[in-house]
């Protein structure tokens, strides 16, 4: 796999989206190409800003605690 | 199917045999989901709380066009973003005619309660992110806040927004690229603003 075809695929990776060859192959290319794997990181990054806080989480279990009683 | 699925269906069964309040029930549980939706479609609130009102409108009005196929949200989530579309083709008509700063906040996290520690950093983060999504087109804001916000696959994603899924896989990936450019910009910008 080329680095062209390792970053339309890295989305799609995070997502787990991607068959089982491909992502075995964006693996390996990911292994020897430290500027993709940098990208990867970067775009990682991105999704944990989606992510509501941890506090947020914990407020979450609280109320289902308190419906479960 | 679940039984919450099983639920919302015994309640459209009564709202297609004409009972109206029952629509009342499903408006109050997925109001909160679909009015954050909205928001995090369009730029503008008012927009957002009109567009989620028209939904449901659009929802109680063709509820006998609702088979139990497929959970009632993934239904109502399609009207949802086609209200939204619609919605936004006649903000640019009349952005034509008339300005509109767009200074309105979206609450990427409308639950969050702020830490103080870490308030002053996320609240960075948050509005770069906000900023960041008003430029991407509709297109790509839509694929991304699907996939991001209401947690669908690419293939659900497809389904609702009638596309293939290799369309959406790219979408996801160009809205990841210029969301990831754009953060960079503004975190540069700020970055010289500060020192």
């Amino acid at each position: 796999m080329n680095c062209s075809k390792a970053i339309k695929n890295m989305s799609a990776y995070l997502d787990t989206e991607l068959h089982d060859l491909e992502r075995g192959q964006l693996e390996a290319h990911l292994i020897g190409c430290p500027a993709c794997f940098q990208r990867l990181e970067e775009l990682r990054a991105l999704q944990t800003f989606f992510q509501p806080p941890l506090q947020n989480k914990a407020q979450q279990i609280l109320q289902q605690v308190s419906w479960d009683k | 199917m679940n039984d919450q699925q099983c639920h919302d269906d015994t309640i459209i069964a009564r709202c297609k045999n004409g009972d109206a309040s029952s629509f009342e029930y499903l408006v109050l549980k997925y109001q909160d989901k679909v009015f954050n939706l909205c928001r995090y479609l369009l730029k503008n609130q008012q927009d957002a709380e009109d567009a989620a009102q028209e939904a449901f409108i659009k929802a109680f009005n063709n509820i006998s066009s609702y088979t139990p196929h497929s959970p009632f949200y993934a239904w109502l989530s399609r009207i949802v973003v086609n209200t939204c579309v619609d919605s936004q083709r006649k903000r640019s008509l009349l952005s034509m005619f008339f300005s509109d700063n767009g200074q309105e906040h979206i609450d990427i996290h409308p639950t969050h309660i702020p830490n103080p520690e870490t308030a002053y950093e996320t609240q960075q983060s948050m509005l770069a992110l906000q900023a960041s999504l008003k430029q991407l087109s509709l297109k790509l804001r839509t694929v991304i806040v699907l996939k991001e916000f209401e947690g669908l696959s690419y293939e659900e994603i497809a389904d609702l927004l009638d596309l293939s899924v290799g369309t959406v896989k790219s979408r996801i990936s160009r809205a990841r690229d210029e969301l990831t450019k754009n953060m960079k910009k503004m975190r540069n910008k700020f970055f010289f603003q500060t020192f």
